[in-house]
């Protein structure tokens, strides 16, 4: 304290929850009476917000007990939707980058127009893709460019990546930028991914104890280096081994290019990637376990690895 | 009621004297009590200010406060309180009683004329738990030869690779490679938790870096420290991204027999030159200026062992309000 000359404010723990919000799918907002409509009449009036895009001619596709339409917005915002007085049940999609919506079953009374509010929520949410680090390993001493189209935003490179790298790569994969040298190429991004189910996928569901067993044998399998797994495993290990239970998946190759395209010249013999999907879980599911794709290491071979956590959304 | 004698808004900051950061605690306290005393003039109001929490065994307590800014030190009456005659009307103070414990700063008091007006202010030990991340060790010897590396870490051990059981005993040669049977290594890894008191004293040198600047600045200091490319690489690769996470940080590094603090290393054979380097740091919201701190260089002749480390400090806000 003493001399007080600025406060600095630190900014503490900012933890985002990027998983849904505890919003309800669905609202009843006002149920008037409407002396225009016959006795054996009513009308559903449903509010769609939260819907992110600037699509101005927006359609909803919904089922009314089972039976499936398909209707232009009013306003961009909302339908309505005549009905018999009694219960019906409603499902809303709009489109895959947001949530379904399914409501209870919902009644009417004869000659009354309700309205409701419709909450979608996006499905979508940023993911950092992290740590993605190639390896090259040519054969001879090769002087080799290696572009990237990162599908995210917030790249972070290194070595300086200006529109591409360019290095001398040794066989024993050193990489020369000069008078500098390295053992990879580093590049890490934010994207935005949708959310999938990871119980419908095949992998793993690995226990905090053998995390390093576990990812020692698959990486083996898959063919890296003791040197590369132990990059893979010193970056991953102790995140996952915080988990009781993690949900491990594996995207090999073209897979890949959802996060970014490579595009090396002269080109590789055989380029190899390898993303790992993760979560944590509470509890154990059965999972149908996933092929590893192993790597061809003969001729000039690049090898990538990287991952995301993926946060879990369903509630 | 308890309540009523704790702070009842806290809110974590840092405060900067002197172009250093500690961390304190805001905190808008309610009054114990609050008695007219006439025998106090139309123009005076005392606050009577408890200090609860000092765990020391010194029979001199002073305490250094500033009211409305102005600053001074006094010694505490009875080894726990002190008694300020002031205007009635709105007062702020500021209380630090050492490096050991979080600033407090109380926010507006207002106290009426002719009032006694008494608080208690409880010290928070600046102590933190901290995660000494990504340590790796490099080894470089002059032939080939069987090392045994040692590791007494001082908090508890979260993750070590490749396995260690008492020891990690491997074969090293001259380009870094370490060999434990058939896998072939870069480096040895540790991480870890432990606690420790706020490593951030009044007048530490260190660096303020802006995002943008993270990695220039990274390569700048760790050429100076004499890490080669591949070892900067592993360590702007990590600490990079998240040094670009927040637009300014302070930084500071830790070098040698000061990173014994949180791991000692044995290694056999005795290495030629054993140099260490943490970096500690934490966002700030605004360029300040520091003194810049001088960066010890790594000797790199014969034996060498390299090894690099750090951590973020970070305070949890509902960690300091639980322990209340």
């Amino acid at each position: 304290m003493k001399n007080q000359l600025l406060i600095v404010l630190l900014v503490l723990v900012s933890s985002i929850s990027y998983g849904r919000e505890l919003l309800p799918d669905y609202m009843l907002e006002s149920s008037e009476k409407d002396e225009s409509l016959q006795r054996n009449e009513a009308v559903f009036k449903f509010l769609f917000n939260g819907i992110l895009d600037g699509n101005k001619e927006r359609t909803i596709k919904f089922s009314m007990d089972g039976k499936n339409y398909k209707e232009k917005m009013v306003k961009n915002t909302y339908v309505e939707i005549q009905a018999r007085p009694g219960k019906h049940i409603f499902q809303f999609f709009y489109d895959s980058r947001h949530y379904e919506i399914s409501t209870d079953s919902i009644l009417i009374k004869p000659q009354y127009k309700d309205v409701y509010s419709i909450h979608f929520q996006n499905s979508e949410y940023p993911v950092m893709v992290e740590k993605p680090v190639i390896y090259l390993y040519p054969e001879k001493p090769t002087e080799v460019e290696v572009k990237m189209n990162i599908k995210g935003e917030n790249a972070f490179m290194y070595p300086a990546y200006a529109d591409s790298w360019k290095f001398t790569a040794q066989p024993n994969g050193d990489l020369v930028f000069g008078d500098k040298t390295y053992n990879y190429l580093f590049w890490e991004s934010t994207r935005q991914a949708r959310n999938v189910s990871n119980e419908s996928q095949a992998g793993f569901v690995v226990e905090s104890m053998n995390v390093v067993s576990f990812l020692e044998e698959k990486l083996t399998e898959a063919g890296l280096s003791s040197t590369e797994q132990a990059d893979f495993i010193t970056y991953w290990g102790p995140r996952l081994q915080v988990n009781d239970l993690s949900f491990i998946h594996f995207e090999f190759n073209e897979r890949c290019d959802q996060y970014a395209e490579l595009n090396i010249t002269p080109k590789p013999d055989n380029i190899y990637r390898i993303y790992m999907s993760w979560e944590s879980i509470d509890t154990p599911f059965s999972c149908e376990p996933q092929t590893i794709v192993p790597m061809n290491r003969k001729g000039f071979t690049v090898v990538e690895w990287g991952g995301q956590e993926l946060t879990n959304h369903s509630l | 009621m308890k309540n009523r004698f704790f702070a009842i808004i806290f809110v974590l900051v840092s405060s900067l004297s002197f172009g250093q950061v500690t961390p304190y605690i805001q905190a808008i306290p309610l009054s114990d009590t609050s008695v007219r005393d006439k025998s106090l003039s139309k123009k005076e109001a005392v606050f009577k200010f408890i200090f609860e929490n000092i765990n020391d065994a010194n029979t001199n307590r002073e305490i250094h406060y500033s009211i409305d800014d102005q600053a001074a030190i006094v010694k505490m009456e009875e080894n726990s309180f002190i008694e300020l005659t002031t205007t009635p009307g709105e007062h702020r103070f500021q209380f630090y009683y050492s490096e050991d414990y979080f600033e407090i700063n109380t926010g507006s008091l207002s106290i009426k004329a002719q009032h006694r007006d008494q608080y208690t202010i409880n010290f928070r030990e600046a102590i933190m738990t901290i995660q000494p991340a990504k340590p790796v060790i490099y080894l470089y010897p002059k032939t080939e030869i069987d090392v045994k590396v040692q590791l007494d870490i001082k908090g508890t051990s979260t993750f070590m690779y490749p396995t260690y059981s008492d020891s990690w005993k491997f074969t090293a040669f001259p380009n870094g490679d370490l060999h434990f049977g058939e896998r072939h290594y870069n480096y040895l890894f540790w991480e870890s938790e432990q606690q420790i008191r706020n490593p951030l004293h009044e007048k530490q040198s260190g660096f303020i870096v802006h995002r943008e600047e993270a990695v220039n600045f990274l390569e700048g200091k760790l050429s100076e420290a004499g890490l080669s490319s591949k070892e900067q690489a592993d360590f702007i690769t990590y600490w990079g991204p998240q040094l670009q996470k927040s637009e300014y940080n302070f930084v500071r590094f830790e070098f040698n027999e000061e990173c014994n603090q949180y791991a000692e290393m044995s290694i056999t054979p005795q290495p030629d030159n054993i140099y260490r380097v943490y970096m500690i740091w934490h966002p700030v919201d605004e360029k300040y200026k520091v003194f810049e701190q001088k960066i010890t260089p790594a000797v790199r002749e014969g034996f060498t062992v390299i090894e690099w480390g750090g951590y973020e400090i970070e305070i949890s806000v509902t960690e300091q309000i639980k322990s209340l």
